[in-house]
This record gives C-alpha cells, sequence and structure tokens, in this order.
C-alpha cells in the first residue's frame, strides 16, 4: 500500500522535474555548469519530497482534514530538504565537478533515508488506525 | 518517567535554586571577552532553554512512540505536555537569541542558519498541535500526532546539527565545539552547568503539573462531569 502511493508519488514528480527543470533552465538562462550533480540532487530530493508528502497524506486522509492542513503540516517538514536542495543547486550551477554537489547529497540522501525508513513504519498505523 | 507526587519542598528548592542561578549570572560569572558589553551572559539562560526544548522533543518523542505501542490515553497527554512545554522553551530560546543578536549585530533577525533553523522546528511544532486540534476523535488525534512527532523528531537532527555546520553561521561557537572540547571560563561553566540543571528541574516541575492535570481530567471525564 505504502510502496504504491510512493511510486505514484515519485513517478509523479520525476515527470514533473523532467518537464520543468529544462524549461526553467531555457526560458530563465539559467547554466548548470555540473548536469550530473543536479540529477542526483533532484533524484534524491525527490525520494525524500515523496515520502514525506506520502505519509503526511495519508495523515490529512485519516484526519478528514482539508488541503490547508496538508500545507501546515507538509511545509515545515520539507524546509530543511529545501535547504539542503537549494545548496546542491548552486553548487551544480557554480562547478563543473560532481563532486561539488557532496556536501548537500550526503545531507538530502541522510534525509531522503530517514523519512523513507520512518514513513514505511508509521504507514500502517496511520492507514489502519 | 513517572509523575508521582513530589515533596511540597520540591518547587521551593527549585525556586531558590533559580534565584541562585540568577545571582550567579550577573555577579559570579567573569565578563567573557570579544562580545558587547555583557551581552555574553545571556548564554546562561538561552542555552539551558535551548536544550530544555530539546528534552522535551525528546520526551514527546519516546511517549509518542509508547503511545503507539500500548493506546493509553495518558501516553498521548504525556506527549503533547511535553511539546507543548518544548516549544515554550524554544520560543523563549529563539526571542533571548534575538536579543543577543540586536545587541551584537544590530538586528533582531539576520536569517542566520540557526535563527532559520529553530524558527523551521517552531513551524513543525506548531504544525503538530495544529493537527491534533483539527481531528476531533481523541483515538485518532493520539495516533496521528503520534505519527507526526515521530516525523518531526527524524527532521530535528538536521535542523539542529547539519544545517547549522553546512552554512556559514554568526552564532557564537557551541559550548561544546566542533573540536569536541569545552572553552569556557570555569566560572562560567559552573553557572552555566547549574542553570541546565535549574531549568531541567523547572521543566519536569512544569511538564508533572501539566501531566497531574491531564490525569484528573480523564478522571472527571470517566466519571462523567465535564
Amino acid at each position: 500500500m505504502f510502496a504504491g502511493k510512493l511510486l505514484f508519488n515519485l513517478i509523479l514528480l520525476l515527470c514533473l522535474e523532467a518537464l520543468i527543470v529544462p524549461l526553467y533552465c531555457a526560458l530563465m538562462g539559467f547554466a548548470v555548469r555540473s548536469v550530473a550533480g543536479l540529477a542526483l540532487v533532484l533524484a534524491f530530493g525527490a525520494v525524500a519530497l515523496a515520502s514525506t508528502a506520502t505519509i503526511v497524506a495519508a495523515i490529512i486522509a485519516r484526519a478528514s482534514g482539508s488541503g490547508t492542513l496538508f500545507a501546515i503540516l507538509t511545509v515545515p517538514l520539507a524546509l530543511p530538504l529545501l535547504v539542503f536542495l537549494i545548496q546542491g543547486t548552486r553548487a551544480a550551477a557554480q562547478a563543473d565537478a560532481v563532486a561539488a554537489v557532496f556536501p548537500a547529497l550526503r545531507a538530502i540522501v541522510s534525509l531522503a533515508g530517514v523519512t523513507l525508513v520512518a514513513s514505511a513504519y508509521l504507514f500502517p498505523v496511520v492507514w489502519h488506525d | 518517567m513517572t509523575e508521582t507526587k513530589r515533596p511540597s519542598w520540591w518547587p521551593w528548592l527549585l525556586f531558590v535554586w533559580m534565584v541562585v542561578v540568577i545571582w550567579a549570572a550577573f555577579y559570579y560569572a567573569p565578563s567573557a571577552r570579544g562580545f558587547k558589553g555583557e551581552s555574553a551572559r545571556i548564554v546562561f539562560f538561552h542555552v539551558p532553554q535551548a536544550w530544555v526544548a530539546v528534552l522535551a522533543f525528546c520526551v514527546n518523542l519516546v511517549f509518542s512512540i509508547r503511545y503507539l505501542r500500548r493506546r493509553d490515553a495518558l501516553d498521548d497527554a504525556r506527549a503533547a505536555a511535553a511539546a507543548r512545554l518544548g516549544l515554550v522553551f524554544a520560543v523563549l530560546a529563539t526571542v533571548t537569541g534575538s536579543l543577543f543578536a540586536r545587541v551584537m549585530w544590530n538586528h533582531f533577525w539576520n536569517w542566520d542558519p540557526r535563527e532559520v533553523s529553530i524558527a523551521i522546528l517552531l513551524l513543525i511544532y506548531f504544525a503538530y498541535f495544529a493537527l491534533r486540534e483539527a481531528v476531533g476523535d481523541e483515538e485518532r488525534r493520539g495516533a496521528l500526532s503520534a505519527s507526526y512527532a515521530v516525523l518531526a523528531f527524524v527532521t530535528m537532527p538536521f535542523l539542529i546539527f547539519v544545517v547549522p555546520r553546512i552554512y556559514w553561521s554568526l552564532h557564537p561557537d557551541t559550548i561544546i565545539n566542533t573540536r569536541g572540547s569545552i572553552d569556557m571560563e570555569s566560572r562560567m561553566l559552573h553557572v552555566l552547568i547549574g542553570s541546565l540543571v535549574g531549568f531541567t528541574g523547572l521543566f519536569f516541575w512544569l511538564y508533572a503539573l501539566d501531566v497531574r492535570l491531564a490525569r484528573l481530567r480523564q478522571k472527571h471525564q470517566q466519571r462523567g462531569e465535564v
């Protein structure tokens, strides 16, 4: 159940990124020097965001709450991720080497890992309560 | 973490202890070098408040997990009480930090990584209470808010330890610095440890009161009086 919902959110996010990021770069003249670095940052960022969004959406569904509550609960949890993603994107734009994004990537991968594990454990509790 | 009834001298001892800590913070501890005026003395209040906030969120996590395992309504009340106090102490730490920032850097808010981190932490635990308010059913509220508390807690180390170390920060070195040592004059350290003990005692006293109140409320509900 959790894997299916997570996969749907992840695919949706990756499709949106594949569409929006090149469009943004072309229209805004945003040059990326390390495309591979940015791709890594975006991929792991999507995993972290999808796992947070999946579990919070489940909480909202069980709380029979509104979209406003979803924003209230998700935004604070996604903000630390956003901080690391901004740093990773900046590094990818400024340096040619993929290694430049590694400090931010380490934080993103760790955050994605703990969020994914916590969400996977909590989902049955939330969904079947 | 049991809420056994403490003897009545306990709050008085705490009161005397805190009075001594406040006196020592201003008269026993020497002035710190490298700070404007006597602004560094705020460390004796700011650091313990931040410590108690983290401690409270740890207590919140413990009782949230316990609620998910045992489904005891009192565990939910304990978790909520800890989060409430954690939020109060986090706000106090933010306010004292802002006062220090105003003296040192001329602005109450400088968008420093530590300021951003604590602002996000406040938002997370405000959201926790928004969720609690949004759910009417007691058992469901307990389960959902406990789940959210676990999620919130796993994010916390990134806010406290990672974000301030990735970005350059105006914030002075933490008490236990990145080299793993404590660079603090011994009398200042005495006062800081005294203050940490005092604030921790204050937290547990307030926490015990809050839980006693929740327990009484629960008893009244069971009797159908409320």
